[in-house]
């Protein structure tokens, strides 16, 4: 008889936990399903606006809109606010040229009618310019492409010589065999506790007056990169420690310099702390909006700023916004998909280990 | 003679990389503590006098005080909900993908750092590409399914409070949940065995076994959001902080707007203001860290 009291109540005991514990994994799966959903809608929603005209824009679109035929019973003058239009290279297209004024208040149909221009010219003209305005802006303007390789040569530059230095400085600092390599690494962590917004004044006065580099702002920022910090010493030290010290040993037995073992031993197995370093810091240096904007200039901005400095020019050409936040997200969308597993596999090997 | 030659070397490899953090890093920081007490009114100034207190004077003007306040306020409110969306993401996050719920784990990885690798001016964009008055994509979507009868106006000042917070939270979830996930990884399986056999629920089991033997990578993520919070500069930029947005203003861009435009005080001043907000921070941070020794098991 008692058994079998028992007996009910642990399988109660039992369903009860079964319970909570589907209910906790419902929890989690409804959580990172949600999620998932709420990541991806910006970028969703980014790649539809940049091809809805600004006329549109205040009716919601899930998809890319139709290219409908354009209703020629639009003003002209109007023409500049909802589609954003250059009227010089209108006039242009349709053969205006030579008519320096004409009446904004007149719709299409008139001027097609007063200037004798076919009405499937300017039919044929607005069909591409309808969806594809922004698209065009941005990829015809030459700043543009000023900004993309700026932040490449910065990017790719800085990665490699801040890696090669972090590696140089670990090379030294990471055995702790003497006591200033100690005061050293507490040095470089520091930075731990020092951000860069905190120091942007001293640091703007410190390169503009005292080092002189106001005028060369790619050599500042690149400077400014590669200098190290916390991040990078941890990754290269923590990495560079479990190497044996015989395989010095070996090479200076063998006649070698600690020059030859750093090039020729050390480097080449600092791959997965190389691997680590850059997963982190390209997407900083890529996306760095703070420096570019303090020590470059307009003319030869890189990414971030360039991005910062349109939105002002373009306030209500929203295509032409939403297709240059794009084209300023793919790049490093592309070099984050290719090498995730390369980096993700160095990340969790234990590059960043403490 | 091999000490001395060695030295020479381990001078050598040093040296460069040093040099740099030095004078960019090191120097600006007690920079600071210099030019504060001095009158220098911008980059371009070549002469400059030691006025003593006199910035701080001007700080706490009563004319300038408030809107230096105000954002310095504003920040503090940002980081304190900007600390709860740490959680809230980041441990949440770390939970699931220690748990194994979910099977897709690599692509579930790449979603979650997709906002990481993205620029923080972008993500800045996304909102009012989402949420603008007029034209927000999710306002309107959200008004069709009858989910809200108004649209969501990000650019109010409550609006900015949560939302700027949120996307920030949102932009770092992966980089904290990587913290976490390092904490979690190093838990004997022993002590979670010996909780599910005591009896434990879920939540015992996190807040008596889980987060204790967290304690490093709680400090580390707590220090992270202190000095980031107050040094975040891209996202508040993408509402518009640079563009005349009053509600985006945190305290790196008053900071900026001192420095580069020349605008509400004189470098020197900010240089002060910087040393006033600052300092309370790093000791703060220092004090979580060595903290750390103290909590851990």
């Amino acid at each position: 008889m008692m058994g079998s009291n028992t007996d009910i109540k642990n399988n109660d005991n039992k369903t009860h936990i079964l319970t909570k514990r589907l209910g906790l994994k419902l929890f989690f799966i409804v959580f990172a399903v949600v999620y998932s959903i709420v990541t991806l809608i910006p970028f969703y929603f980014t790649l539809v606006r940049s091809f809805v005209p600004t006329k549109e824009a205040s009716e919601l679109h899930l998809w890319i809109p139709e290219n409908k035929a354009f209703d020629l019973n639009m003003k002209y003058g109007s023409m500049n606010v909802y589609y954003n239009m250059d009227l010089e290279k209108f006039k242009k297209a349709v053969g205006l040229e030579d008519v320096p004024y004409i009446n904004p208040r007149l719709t299409m149909n008139q001027i097609s009618e007063k200037y004798n221009v076919p009405k499937e010219k300017i039919q044929s003209y607005m069909a591409s310019y309808y969806l594809y305005n922004g698209w065009h802006v941005v990829l015809s303007d030459k700043r543009f492409y000023t900004a993309l390789f700026s932040s490449l040569f910065v990017t790719i530059t800085s990665i490699i010589l801040g890696g090669f230095l972090a590696a140089a400085t670990s090379y030294v600092l990471a055995r702790f065999r003497k006591r200033w390599h100690f005061v050293l690494y507490s040095l470089y962590m520091m930075s731990m506790v020092i951000s860069r917004s905190m120091i942007l004044l001293p640091l703007y006065l410190m390169v503009t007056k005292v080092l002189h580099l106001g005028n060369h702002g790619y050599l500042a920022l690149i400077l400014i990169f590669i200098q190290g910090g916390c991040l990078p010493v941890m990754i290269f030290t923590g990495h560079i420690s479990k190497i044996p010290p015989e395989l010095e040993e070996s090479v200076k037995i063998d006649g070698g310099s600690r020059l030859v073992y750093f090039f020729k031993v050390l480097l080449p197995l600092c791959k997965p702390a190389f691997a680590a370093y850059a997963a982190i810091h390209i997407p900083l240096f890529w996306n760095d909006l703070l420096m570019g904007l303090l020590f470059l200039k307009k003319s030869n901005y890189t990414l971030a700023p360039y991005l910062q400095n349109i939105q002002g020019t373009y306030t209500t050409n929203y295509q032409a916004m939403y297709a240059a936040l794009l084209v300023s997200l793919i790049p490093i969308l592309i070099f984050y998909l290719v090498f995730n597993k390369i980096f993700l596999r160095a990340q969790l090997s234990g590059a960043i280990k403490e | 003679m091999k000490n001395k030659n060695d030295k020479i070397w381990d001078i050598l490899f040093v040296l460069p990389q040093f040099t740099l953090y030095f004078l960019l890093t090191i120097v600006p920081f007690f920079l600071i503590i210099f030019v504060m007490f001095t009158d220098v009114v911008s980059v371009t100034s070549n002469t400059f006098n030691f006025i003593g207190l006199g910035n701080f004077k001007e700080i706490f003007n009563p004319q300038l005080f408030p809107k230096f306040f105000d954002v310095v306020r504003r920040t503090v409110i940002f980081t304190l909900i900007n600390y709860s969306t740490v959680y809230i993401f980041g441990l949440t996050l770390a939970l699931i993908i220690y748990e194994k719920v979910i099977k897709a784990q690599k692509a579930f990885n790449i979603i979650i750092f997709l906002p990481y690798v993205i620029s923080g001016m972008a993500a800045g964009m996304f909102l009012p590409l989402l949420f603008n008055s007029d034209t927000g994509s999710l306002n309107l979507l959200l008004m069709k399914l009858g989910w809200i009868k108004e649209a969501i106006n990000i650019k109010t000042k409550m609006g900015t409070t949560i939302g700027l917070p949120l996307l920030v939270g949102w932009r770092y979830a992966g980089y904290n949940m990587a913290i976490f996930l390092l904490g979690l990884v190093a838990i004997p399986q022993s002590t979670i065995d010996a909780s599910k056999i005591d009896g434990a629920s879920y939540f015992q089991r996190l807040r008596y076994v889980y987060l204790p033997q967290m304690v490093p990578s709680i400090v580390l993520v707590t220090v992270s959001c202190l000095i980031g919070s107050f040094g975040i500069f891209d996202e508040p930029v993408g509402m518009g902080g640079l563009a005349g947005n009053e509600n985006a203003q945190v305290f790196s861009l008053l900071l900026f707007r001192i420095g580069t435009w020349a605008q509400m005080g004189s470098l020197s001043m900010g240089m002060a203001l910087s040393f006033i907000v600052n300092v309370p921070l790093i000791l703060i941070a220092l004090y979580l860290l060595s903290l750390q020794k103290k909590l851990q098991y």
